[in-house]
């Protein structure tokens, strides 16, 4: 039976306590059902200045905070700024910006006589 | 790698998922080597047959909300199991329910009408039922309802041996932490709701009326709940400096009868953890104490200042100290001598791992031998 432990250490308090109760009201966790894709994911990668595609997958619906017994802020808005600035957007994202900025919506040219889809939310 | 990915879906090895997954709930930082979340039982067993053929530790996981560091690895195959989340059946006359093991405690209470599962960890919206059986949890409700061991009819389990097994003997499963195999689903026994709750927060200046009053309220058959908040957590909480008891009834006996202000007073008290972990007091203990040393450790807590708050109805504290404070050490030997037990619902994981006791070693060994003894589950845990 092995006796060797190679737990790297302990964490030190940074923002979150890791207690996980976020889980239960992430609906982008709640869908994919996996750790990293949860806001105490995203709070571990934010503590260690991880720039991650993940931070990518959050509605900004804002229930981690409501729910969280601290309130911790996951700065989701601030974690993209610093991923574009470094270099390091989506696919999606790039040409998201450019139709914006070529055509005035994030879909791209409309054709003539086309309508948008609209979504409704809540 | 090959033979994972040919029969499971969910095999990951990105630099986010060894991340997010080295760490739980008890602030213990472990190292992961690979990710797998299973959706079903067949990619539970060649999990299993991987870790065993390829001899690697194997570490179950449920939500992840443990404060021992029982689901942080070790160099370990994570096993998340929070996608086998369903509810099987529900026999409402028979009052019993069968659950895969990453049903999420509030899941199953939202669904089973005047049945509950009486069982309420601080954890209830996030804990899975796995996670709870393998700690054997506690919670809220203990005083009346006992621990998790006390409501399983049946297991089913995968050991060393790759095989699905039914297992009565439950406390070979429950409250060991993963380290005898994985439990794939459970059959619970669940009991009628009470109709109606209501609270009284009570404030004391002192200990010694307090503990009179816990001990006239223990012995009374409509008291569900009787939660301890020390001068410290009740300060931190917009309490006031006072001791506070949180007295939960089966009926209308209590001074708060609103859903919304019964719900505002749970949630004071559900957030005491974070708070004082936010406070750099990041270990969270939990000793039990038998009704005869509790005035003696109470007392002890208050003079050297330790935030404390707890199931006291149930005779478990949770002290918070920072890391390496040496009143830890010095507590576990208050705790011995008062014959009362280093763990009352927690669990040993990794972090009291050096407190348990010959005779915990030897059941440890004993179980090894029946359900693993090559040690694929959850090595280093509690033991070994
Ligand atoms: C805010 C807060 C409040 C809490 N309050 C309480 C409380 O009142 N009472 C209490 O008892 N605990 C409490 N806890 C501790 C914790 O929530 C419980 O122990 C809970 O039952 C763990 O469930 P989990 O799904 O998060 O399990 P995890 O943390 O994922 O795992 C816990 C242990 O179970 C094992 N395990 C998980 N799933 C399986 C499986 N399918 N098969 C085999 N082994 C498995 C893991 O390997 C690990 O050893 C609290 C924790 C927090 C953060």
């Amino acid at each position: 039976m092995t006796k060797r432990i190679y737990l790297i250490g302990v964490r030190y308090m940074v923002d979150c306590s890791k207690c996980g109760l976020c889980r239960a009201v992430c609906p982008v966790y709640l869908a994919v059902l996996k750790e990293s894709s949860s806001p105490r994911g995203k709070a571990i990668f934010k503590e260690n200045g991880k720039l991650s595609d993940l931070f990518y997958m959050c509605t900004l619906c804002g229930m981690c905070k409501k729910n969280c017994p601290i309130e911790v802020d996951l700065e989701i808005r601030k974690q993209r700024t610093q991923l574009i600035e470094a270099g390091k957007e989506t696919e999606a994202n790039k040409a998201m910006i450019e139709n914006i900025r070529k055509y005035g919506n994030p879909f791209g040219k409309i054709e003539k006589g086309k309508k948008l889809k609209t979504l409704f939310c809540c | 790698m090959t033979f994972l990915n040919k029969y499971i879906d969910e095999v990951s090895e990105s630099e986010e998922d060894k991340m997010a997954y080295a760490t739980d709930a008890s602030g213990v930082i472990g190292k992961v080597r690979r990710v797998i979340c299973p959706k079903n039982l067949d990619e539970v067993r060649k999990a299993v047959i991987y870790a065993k053929r390829n001899k690697m530790d194997l570490v179950p996981r449920g939500a992840g909300t443990g404060l021992v560091g029982g689901a942080v690895p070790n160099d370990s195959i994570v096993l998340d199991v929070s996608r086998m989340n369903k509810i099987l059946e529900i026999d409402k006359i028979g009052k019993i329910v069968t659950v895969e093991p990453g049903v999420v405690l509030d899941d199953l209470n939202s669904v089973l009408g005047e049945l509950f599962f009486p069982i309420v960890p601080g954890s209830h919206r996030a804990c899975t039922i796995g996670g709870m059986i393998a700690t054997n949890a506690a919670g809220m409700m203990a005083l009346k309802y006992g621990t998790t061991c006390d409501w399983i009819e049946e297991l089913e389990v995968v050991d060393d041996t790759y095989r699905v097994k039914k297992i009565k003997e439950i406390k070979d499963f429950c409250g060991r932490e993963g380290t005898t195999g994985i439990i794939v689903k459970a059959k619970l026994r669940v009991t009628i709701r009470p109709e109606k709750t209501s609270l009284n927060l009570f404030s004391f200046q002192s200990i010694t009326p307090m503990l009179e009053m816990v001990n006239e309220l223990k012995v009374r058959a409509d008291v569900i709940a009787i939660e301890y908040l020390d001068k410290i957590t009740s300060r931190i909480s917009g309490l006031g400096e006072k001791f506070h008891l949180i007295v939960e009834y089966e009926n209308d006996s209590g001074k708060i009868n609103e859903e919304k202000e019964k719900e505002k007073v749970w949630k004071i008290r559900e957030a005491l953890s974070s708070q004082l972990i936010s406070r750099k007091l990041e270990v969270a203990e939990d000793p039990w104490i038998p009704d005869e040393g509790l005035g003696q450790f109470l007392y002890w807590l208050a003079e050297n200042k330790i935030p404390a708050f707890g199931h006291i109805g149930f005779g478990v504290i949770h002290p918070h100290f920072r890391r390496n404070d040496m009143n830890i050490e010095m507590m576990f030997n208050i705790v011995k001598k008062l014959n009362g037990k280093v763990s009352g619902e927690h669990g040993i994981g990794v972090v009291k791992r050096n407190f348990i006791s010959d005779e915990e070693k030897v059941r440890f060994m004993r179980l090894k031998q029946i359900y693993d003894k090559e040690n694929i589950f959850n090595r280093g845990k509690i033991y070994g």
